[in-house]
This record gives C-alpha cells, sequence and structure tokens, in this order.
C-alpha cells in the first residue's frame, strides 16, 4: 500500500513543479540540463523507494507510475480543458519577422532563443526571415519561414534590423 | 469543431488561457519560493523555527525537533541539571506511546538497563560524577506521520516535561 501512495505522491508533486515552473524549463535539453535530470531522478529515488529494496516493490512502483500516466492521458483525451491546464497551449512568439515581447517574456523565451531554432532548423539569417514562431507545448520552438525570405513591407512595418528589437 | 484562430496557421489559440495558466505560473513560483524559505528557516524539517525545548524547572531540559520527517534521523537531548544527577544513577523516563511512534537508532550514553513501567519506559544511566550536569542523547526515527507527543521525566518525581512534533511525510 505505501509504494503506491509513495509513487503516487511523487507523480503529483512532480507533474505540479514541472508544469508551474514552465514549458522552457527543461524543453531545452543542455548538458547541464541533462546533469539536473539525473540529479532530480536521484533526489527523487530515496523518496520513492524508501527502505524496501525489494524486486516487488520496484514492480508495484513502475506499475502505479504507468497506471497514473495512462490514466492520466486517458482523462486529457476526454478532457480538453484537463488537457490544457497540464500541458499548455502552443504560443505565436514571432509573426512575420515580428517577436510579440509580451508572451516571450511571459514564457520566459527571448529573440536568441527563437533564431537559434531559425538558424537550426531552416539555416535563417534573420528575424525578417520567419513567418510564424510557435513555442510548442514540449518545451522546442518550431519556425515557419517567410516564402519569399524577407516579408513584404506592407506587413512587416519597421523591418527588425536589430537583433533585439523593443518595440512592440 | 472549429479551432480558433488568428492567423492562417492552423493551430489553437487562446490568449485569455494563456494569461490565466501565466498567472498560475507565477503564483507558483511565489508558492515555491516561499517554501523554500521556509524549508531553511526549519518549517519542513530541521532548522532554527524547529528547535524546541521544554524543562522540568530544577532538574531537567528536553530539546526536541517541532518539525521531523518521518524515517529520517533525529535527536531528543536531555540535559539533566545538578539537582537530578546526586546519585550513582540517574533514572530518566520517555513514554511508551511516543516510543511506539519512533525508533530508538542509538542512546549515548547507553543506558545501564531498561526498565518497563506500564505507559513508560525507565532508562538507567550509570553517572561517573555524581551531582554534576549529564547529558543523554537519544537517537530517533519518526516511525509514524502527522502529530506526536511525547513526555519526558524523571522516575520518582511528579513532574515532567511535555513536547510535541509535527511529522511530514
Amino acid at each position: 500500500m505505501e509504494s503506491v501512495i509513495r509513487a503516487a505522491a511523487i507523480y503529483g508533486i512532480l507533474l505540479v513543479v514541472f508544469r508551474l515552473t514552465g514549458n522552457r524549463s527543461l524543453g531545452q535539453v543542455t548538458t547541464f540540463d541533462f546533469i539536473l535530470l539525473l540529479i532530480i531522478s536521484e533526489a527523487i529515488q530515496n523518496g520513492m523507494v524508501g527502505n524496501d529494496y525489494s524486486v516487488t516493490n520496484a514492480f508495484v512502483l513502475v506499475l502505479t507510475l504507468l497506471a497514473l500516466d495512462s490514466g492520466l492521458s486517458l482523462v486529457k483525451s476526454r478532457l480538453p480543458m484537463v488537457e490544457r491546464w497540464l500541458e499548455g497551449l502552443p504560443v505565436v512568439i514571432v509573426e512575420h519577422g515580428r517577436p510579440r515581447l509580451d508572451r516571450m517574456r511571459a514564457a520566459q523565451v527571448d529573440v536568441s532563443d527563437v533564431l537559434a531554432a531559425a538558424r537550426k532548423l531552416h539555416g535563417l539569417e534573420r528575424l525578417g526571415q520567419i513567418k510564424y514562431a510557435v513555442l510548442e507545448r514540449s518545451g522546442d520552438i518550431s519556425i515557419v519561414p517567410e516564402p519569399g525570405g524577407e516579408p513584404s513591407s506592407d506587413l512587416s512595418g519597421p523591418t527588425p534590423a536589430a537583433p533585439r528589437p523593443d518595440s512592440r | 469543431m472549429a479551432i480558433p484562430r488568428e492567423h492562417d496557421l492552423e493551430i489553437e489559440q487562446d490568449p485569455g488561457f494563456l494569461r490565466r495558466s501565466w498567472r498560475v505560473q507565477r503564483a507558483g513560483w511565489i508558492g515555491m519560493g516561499a517554501m523554500l524559505v521556509l524549508a531553511l528557516a526549519g518549517l519542513l524539517g530541521s532548522g532554527p523555527l524547529s528547535r524546541r525545548d521544554v524543562t522540568i524547572p530544577g532538574f531537567l531540559r528536553v530539546e526536541y525537533q517541532r518539525f521531523a520527517r518521518y524515517d529520517a534521523p533525529q535527536t531528543l537531548t536531555v540535559r539533566l541539571e545538578p539537582a537530578a544527577t546526586n546519585a550513582a544513577y540517574v533514572r530518566v523516563w520517555l513514554d511508551r506511546r511516543y516510543l511506539d511512534g519512533s525508533k530508538v537508532e542509538t542512546i549515548s550514553p547507553p543506558p545501564v538497563r531498561v526498565e518497563d513501567a506500564g505507559d513508560r519506559l525507565v532508562y538507567v544511566f550509570a553517572l561517573a560524577r555524581p551531582g554534576t550536569p549529564a547529558t543523554v542523547v537519544f537517537a530517533l526515527q519518526a516511525r509514524q506521520i502527522g502529530s506526536m507527543s511525547g513526555r519526558v521525566g524523571l522516575d520518582g518525581e511528579q513532574a515532567f516535561a511535555p513536547f510535541s512534533q509535527f511529522v511530514y511525510p
């Protein structure tokens, strides 16, 4: 009984904490994030396993975690509201070369993250070549390139020449 | 089902929801920061806010942890004053109900004898220098979750030192 409660408690705590710290927290895995993930799993392990190192306990823990996870995904597929709250929504952070700075600030992304994603995914050089940048629910940024390269002038307004425009 | 959108990108957008979720997120950061501060202060285990003591005036003082954690080491320190140590042996008792909820890891100095006295256990310690202050440390582990209360006293004295703890899971 105790193992099931322990596993459920850990699952719930992690779900809440990682959701609250935001999508970006571990979406972009740098070496340090990877180490952090390992340390977190190490820190969690003792709380979950306790003093019981038996195979039965391990089996019950794994079973509990998997059951919770598939139960939750069932709930998520039935109730879209739950899914929204647990996973968030994708956020459009660049529209036609113009960064939506208010959203970026709230989601803790900056222009350099967007440019990095644009370089990596499409080999783009400037913000102006991006039609849409979307911060996905998984925490990474997807890029839709502007079809003709630079946007036409009537759409873009002032072309963002500076790498970090501070106007909206 | 039509997905509400604000441009030709077919994506589920809900600015109101985003604002709400960011607000919750900010509240969450504040909450987690507060938890950290409380943990540092000792409200979640050991720390300055958790250190408490209770005395039987003239005889002894018990230092204990107000907030303990399940299965984690904690100490209960009994400081005996000269009035309590004037014989070759000192007899300190702990109430049975409290001990049922904890595991006694070590007692230092080790008692020469432990006696069952119904609702209490009497620990008998030999004293090298009677009439001087002495200290007994019980290293314990809480084996139950929630509030626990216990009593410490000297065998033969009416007064006792009551204390209570909260054990976090």
